[in-house]
């Protein structure tokens, strides 16, 4: 019973956990000018936003049952001035 | 007092970071500051391809000061954006006023800059012209040529560093030309820049965005 209870709860938590994404981006080099980048992320309601200019990777932890379409972050990013290499799902 | 009043006002009538046009929806606040000049500009980045700034400068020429009202419409004409790289071309054009005692003279202005950056090294140039309608000789021409690099590689979160050495010309400054090496420190969107040029003179430069 109890290892039935256990495996419940580990199936809700990877359930409910919102959707993680890895974007590569191209052109984000300065700290400085990429602020926008989780400005704007922010302000479309994310968990997190993490910015690693060494592996030029945006990772987003979205919200649960958020949903953020690849072309909506193609466009977050392009108002942001920088461009799209790969996104990835995790 | 009228400095101050004007560049309230000028804030209202309508730009930069270190570039020109920032993030979609943005708002910066540059300015840069030396005994011979005093250059503070306001903008609103309505795209990542255009941005509108209200400007007042403030310079010290070989005829005496000079101070200039000028809204300046901003355009990236091509970036190109690669995994560890940016380079950008962006064009400006204003037009305002160069007040004349108690009166504001017609001039209008135009830029042409063009960048080149990775984490590691930086290098820009920047062509300015003021133009003086009914005066051709009044005409200031400015050219400014940048290059940096950062000593270490520090991360979104990190203060960074930069080391960077300019050269600009003025046809109407005091000084015509001056090699001034800066150190420039930048934390999320707060950047100052420190330097003193080969004349001996301190420039100071603020840029935040928000």
């Amino acid at each position: 019973m109890k290892k039935f209870l256990i495996l419940i709860s580990l199936f809700s938590i990877s359930a409910f956990a919102g959707e993680k994404i890895d974007v590569t981006v191209k052109g984000m080099v300065c700290a400085f000018c990429s602020q926008g980048i989780t400005k704007k992320f922010n302000e479309e309601g994310v968990k997190s936003v993490n910015v690693d200019l060494g592996k030029h990777l945006v990772s987003l932890e979205l919200k649960d049952d958020q949903k953020l379409p690849n072309d909506k972050i193609e466009k977050i990013l392009k108002d942001s001035g920088y461009g799209v290499e790969k996104i990835e799902i995790k | 007092m009228s400095t101050i009043i004007g560049l309230f006002l000028s804030l209202f009538i309508a730009r930069a970071e270190a570039h020109p046009v920032a993030f979609a929806g943005s708002y910066s606040i540059m300015t840069w500051n030396s005994k011979e000049m005093s250059d503070w500009m306001f903008t609103h980045s309505f795209t990542s391809n255009y941005s509108l700034t209200a400007r007042y400068l403030r310079l010290d020429t070989k005829e005496g000061e000079r101070t200039f009202y000028m809204p300046q419409f901003n355009y990236l004409l091509k970036r190109w954006n690669e995994l560890d790289s940016q380079a950008n071309i962006y064009l400006s054009a204003s037009h305002g006023g160069e007040k004349i005692n108690s009166s504001l003279k017609s001039v209008s202005g135009a830029a042409l800059e063009t960048d080149w950056e990775s984490r590691k090294y930086y290098v820009s140039f920047r062509e300015d012209v003021l133009i003086d309608h009914k005066n051709s000789s009044k005409n200031i021409y400015q050219t400014k040529a940048r290059a940096g690099f950062a000593p270490y590689l520090a991360e979104f979160n990190e203060i960074n560093s930069w080391f960077i050495l300019q050269a600009d010309h003025n046809n109407k400054d005091v000084k015509e030309f001056k090699l001034t090496p800066f150190i420039r420190l930048f934390y999320h969107n707060v950047l100052t820049e420190f330097g003193v040029s080969s004349k001996g003179d301190a420039q100071f430069n603020f840029m935040v965005h928000f």
